[in-house]
């Protein structure tokens, strides 16, 4: 009741003129019977003011025109019921139209002011209400994530709240139609969108989109696009930030891979599949630029089963129009897309026919073009201007994991030709003393012997001199060969690490058990570090380990010759400390083996190595 | 020559293998003394292949050398070869000796 009551104080259109005119007889009606009342009670010539309450209520809701009509009728029913003489209008035959016209004036004012009042009240009705839209409008376009999508939810509440079969919010300008009119929404001048409304609306209802719903509009479009361009660029930012934490984490694995040393081919898979995650490829591969013209592929990678790649160590033809050629032609990253590789066989990848374009970017090791590495699309966009980029990264560390590589393998390889070259050295210096010196002496020792047996029977002193000589020849040979035993091991190289290993635990002042389980021959420089490991630690033991007991063991396979030893002496050897044990130590590790001791104090010595057996 | 003078018949010398081979069967010498160190090739091996390929009718083989008998100890005892004999002790008397010996 209450509210139906407000909503018609409130309501912006009048009711119809019948029911105002109707209203206002039943006014007047009921005020000449409250006035007959009051008549009773109260001087008759002050209940005029009864009649304003009518003026008041028709004028509020009917206006102002209506008011001042109810106001002369309630003045003339007045005079008729209530001035004397009762039952006569009186007005234009005595002085009482004096204070009627006063009462007309008065009503005329009440009327005035309730128009007024009304006007107002609907006023600020309407502005709470337009408010309240403002509010929900801001709502909806500053929490939307896509202004777009928002739009058309925002129109739909304009159009209801302001009473409206129709109205549309557009963001850019909008074609004429007749049947609507277009109103530019601007932000500082420029066109930010266009508010469509029906045409023919009333001139208050244009007014009011003018200059209330407009400019409430402009305003909340254009903080509605900030904040849409914020979020945007804060996505972006949060997207960007995200992609570079994976493609540091990435490169931090592939280089602490590069850091560990570990060997190339395991570095190339590494890459190859870390590369192809971050710049998102459907393949990639490594290749190898080989001097006559083919590539080698070290590392590959494929996203999904389909289109597997070649088998890594694969080697093909450079293809001359392909992405390898191209990059090796340039050395300069490169891009081709399959309709620019010949035949729309894109750089010899055979396998995947959907592969669409390829990126490629050239590996360069030390100022010098080694090879290539490619990433294979499917997706039929470009990729983006940063890939090559992105791939540079990984290729350095690529260099920088063969540069290493290399310096790695040309350091053993020179420690290993040191130890070879010294090995050489030796074997050769013991085969001239053998071949040379020492022959010498066995025909001049011979000579001597067949002088002896020459020497007639009547020179006993010149036999006993020559035979003297002669033994004393003996001696001289067997300093050297003591000399070139220690040299060379000419059982090694005549017999084999099992004769000399024998020979070394026969001479051995410590029991020596041992067991050796070689078939054949190995290679020489094998075969000489086995021989010195185990002659080192017999003379060690002998020296310092006061052990009862040696064990030695030493065993072959195809790809390692292995050597332990172990002595039941006091322990506390230490490899650093002098010994002989360092050189042992650089000896295996130049061929690419290891070596380990053990030594706990009180529980003897432990010595184990593992000599790879190579082409090297 | 001092196996001449000893009173040996030296009825050939010949400097590798094949030739060994070779003229081991034309001439079917009692006696084979066999150098260890020749060249590339290894005395021990000879050794074995005469054995071989006399089958039934073993040759007497001596090993010699410049070397000393340690330096060979081991492989010396695996040989078939009768005895090893340090060149500065060649003598037709240190090989009767070890003729007898095995003879015996």
């Amino acid at each position: 009741m209450r509210a139906r009551l407000l909503s018609l104080l409130l309501r912006a259109g009048r009711p119809p003129l019948l029911w105002g005119i109707l209203t206002g007889a039943a006014c007047v009606a009921a005020e000449t019977f409250i006035a007959f009342a009051l008549a009773q009670v109260a001087p008759s010539n002050a209940l005029d003011v009864v009649y304003l309450l009518g003026v008041l209520v028709v004028a509020y809701l009917w206006g102002m025109w209506l008011g001042v009509s109810v106001a002369l009728a309630s003045a003339m029913v007045y005079d008729f019921f209530q001035v004397p003489p009762i039952h006569r209008v009186t007005i234009f035959s005595g002085w009482t139209w004096v204070p009627l016209l006063v009462f007309l004036v008065v009503g005329l004012l009440v009327s005035a002011a309730a128009a007024l009042m009304r006007s107002l009240v609907v006023e600020a009705e309407e502005r709470r209400r337009e408010a309240d839209l403002d509010a929900r409008t801001a709502r909806l376009l500053l929490r939307a994530e896509h202004l777009h999508a928002a739009l058309p939810v925002v129109a739909r509440r304009l159009a209801q709240g302001l009473g409206l079969p129709f109205l549309a919010v557009e963001l850019g300008p909008v074609g004429d139609d007749p049947r609507h009119i277009t109103l530019p929404l601007t932000d500082d001048g420029a066109g930010i969108g266009t508010l469509v409304v029906p045409a023919g609306l009333p001139a208050a209802m244009m007014r009011r989109l003018r200059e209330r719903v407009v400019p409430s509009l402009e305003t909340l479009l254009v903080a509605a696009r900030d904040r849409e361009a914020i979020s945007t660029a804060l996505a972006a930012s949060r997207d960007e930030l995200a992609r570079i934490a994976e493609e540091q984490a990435a490169l931090r694995r592939v280089a602490t891979l590069v850091a560990r040393g570990v060997p190339p081919t395991e570095i190339f898979g590494a890459v190859a599949r870390e590369m192809g995650l971050i710049v998102n490829a459907d393949h990639t591969a490594i290749e190898r630029y080989e001097p006559d013209r083919t590539v080698v592929l070290v590392g590959s990678w494929s996203g999904s089963d389909r289109g597997a790649p070649p088998p890594v160590g694969s080697r093909r033809p450079l293809k001359e129009s392909g992405l390898s050629a191209l990059v090796l032609g340039t050395e300069q990253p490169g891009r081709m897309t399959a309709k620019e590789g010949a035949a729309g066989e894109l750089d010899g990848w055979a396998g995947d026919q959907q592969v669409v374009s390829a990126v490629a970017s050239p590996i360069v090791v030390e100022a010098r073009l080694w090879g290539v590495m490619i990433a294979f699309f499917r997706a039929p966009e470009p990729q983006p201007d940063d890939v090559e980029e992105r791939m540079r990264d990984f290729t350095e560390l690529i260099a920088t994991a063969i540069s290493n590589a290399e310096a790695r393998d040309e350091l053993a390889a020179s420690r290993a030709r040191v130890v070879a070259a010294s090995d050489e050295t030796r074997h050769r210096i013991e085969r001239d003393l053998h071949d040379g010196a020492q022959q010498r002496l066995v025909s001049l020792g011979l000579q001597l012997r067949m002088a002896e047996t020459a020497v007639p029977p009547d020179l006993p002193e010149l036999k006993e001199q020559l035979s003297h000589t002669a033994e004393g020849l003996t001696l001289v040979l067997e300093d050297l060969r003591e000399l070139s035993r220690g040299i060379h091991p000419a059982i090694l190289s005549k017999g084999g690490l099992g004769p000399a290993l024998k020979m070394l635990a026969r001479r051995s002042a410590v029991p020596v058990d041992l067991q050796v389980r070689v078939d054949g021959r190995l290679p020489e420089r094998v075969e000489v570090a086995v021989y010195y490991i185990v002659s080192e630690c017999l003379t060690n033991v002998a020296k310092h380990a006061q052990a009862s007991m040696v064990c030695v063991e030493v065993e072959a396979t195809d790809d390692a010759a292995r050597v332990g030893i172990r002595d039941n002496g006091k322990g506390g050897a230490d490899p650093g400390k002098g010994s002989g044990l360092i050189g042992l130590i650089d000896r295996v590790q130049a061929l690419g083996g290891t070596i380990e001791v053990t030594s706990p104090i009180g529980h003897g010595t432990t010595l184990t190595a593992v000599i790879p057996i190579g082409s090297r | 020559m001092l196996l001449e003078a000893d009173g040996i018949a030296v009825v050939g010398t010949v400097s590798t293998t094949a030739e060994t081979l070779r003229s081991f069967r034309e001439l079917r010498p009692d006696l084979v003394l066999v150098d260890i160190d020749l060249g590339e090739e290894n005395g021990f091996d000879l050794a074995l292949r005469l054995y071989e390929e006399a089958g039934d009718r073993p040759p007497r083989v001596i090993l010699i050398s410049t070397y000393d008998e340690q330096d060979f100890a081991e492989m010396i005892t695996t040989s078939p070869a009768l005895a090893f004999l340090s060149k500065p002790r060649l003598s037709g008397r240190a090989i009767d000796e070890i003729l007898r010996g095995a003879d015996a």
